[in-house]
């Protein structure tokens, strides 16, 4: 499978590992930063985004004078 | 549609959304299969012996290293004329690729001329200029990271990048300007008597495009990632003024 590469093998594997490993750094520097900043902004986003509002039953309106469809009168 | 919509954050989201994961799957193929076809099924130069392999990462990432700086050049000037944001965080994001392939490109070209020439560097104009462009690729990603306020460092990187550009330049054309010289002339052209025996060019011209493909799947990634991080700028700035 490896080629014959005779007596410049170690140039050769040493230029291919150096450039995997310039490569192979920078990709994953990138994915990991990527990653990182997409967490921190989706974080940030759900801390701002306001909550949905509580669905108020017409026991809970009845009872504590709040909520729609309730009249001081009662219902009627 | 034009081609300036996209300055607009969203609208570059959206479509790099769709394009990444394409431009992803390109690059792994042609790198993978430019790479094992270069290393693996191509025989050794009669001169250069097995060494002739060096030629499948160093050619490409030196042809990076300057198109990368010619991007950057053009979205600089894009944002020093236009102000459109998206085109100055897209150069910022070039920055550290374009350092990695210039770097490659020296340290494989060292690698490289040490067994052909008996040395590891020569003053030579190519590779001189080329060791400029280094330097200002350092001084780019360095004077991004130095100036706290996003648009003055904007302004200031983009000078810079119009200054280097001279290097760019030099280290593609210093062969024809100067006759002295270790490094050889272009290993391609347009003629075809004037390129390398096919059974190499082939297979270099597969790396060549598997290193642009990973130079704009990076430049995307990198982008998107700078959007939102000036998104996160701006989110924290305004729960500091609530």
């Amino acid at each position: 499978m490896m080629p014959d590469l005779g007596q410049y093998a170690g140039w050769v594997l040493a230029a291919y590992g150096v450039t995997l490993l310039g490569l192979g750094a920078i990709v994953v520097a990138s994915l990991v930063r990527a990653g990182r900043v997409r967490r921190q902004l989706e974080a940030l986003e759900a801390r701002r985004s306001p909550a949905p509002p509580r669905e108020v039953t017409e026991e809970q309106g009845t009872e504590k004078g709040t909520g729609p469809g309730h009249r001081s009168g009662g219902t009627g | 549609m034009s081609m300036w919509e996209y300055a607009n954050p969203r609208q570059f989201m959206a479509l790099t959304d769709r394009v990444l994961p394409w431009v992803t799957a390109l690059t792994v193929g042609a790198l993978a299969v430019g790479l094992a076809w270069g290393f693996f099924f191509t025989p050794d130069d009669y001169k250069q012996g097995s060494t002739v392999k060096i030629i499948f990462l160093h050619v490409p990432a030196a042809l990076m290293a300057i198109n990368a700086w010619a991007m950057m050049l053009v979205a600089s000037l894009v944002w020093l004329i236009r102000r459109h944001h998206v085109s100055v965080l897209a150069a910022r994001a070039a920055g550290p690729v374009g350092l990695t392939f210039t770097a490659i490109a020296l340290a494989t070209g060292a690698i490289w001329g040490q067994p052909m020439w008996g040395t590891w560097w020569a003053w030579d104009p190519r590779l001189t200029s080329f060791l400029i462009l280094f330097i200002f690729y350092l001084g780019y990603v360095a004077l991004w990271a130095a100036i706290d306020d996003p648009d003055t460092a904007a302004d200031l990187t983009s000078v810079l990048c119009i200054m280097g550009s001279v290097f760019a330049f030099l280290s593609r054309y210093a062969v024809n300007f100067w006759s002295q010289g270790l490094h050889q002339g272009a290993s391609m052209s347009v003629r075809r008597e004037d390129n390398i025996h096919d059974v190499f060019f082939y297979p270099l011209v597969l790396c060549m495009a598997a290193f642009v493909l990973l130079f704009v799947m990076l430049v995307l990634l990198r982008t998107r990632t700078e959007i939102r991080a000036r998104r996160i700028q701006a989110l924290m700035a305004r729960e500091r003024m609530a």
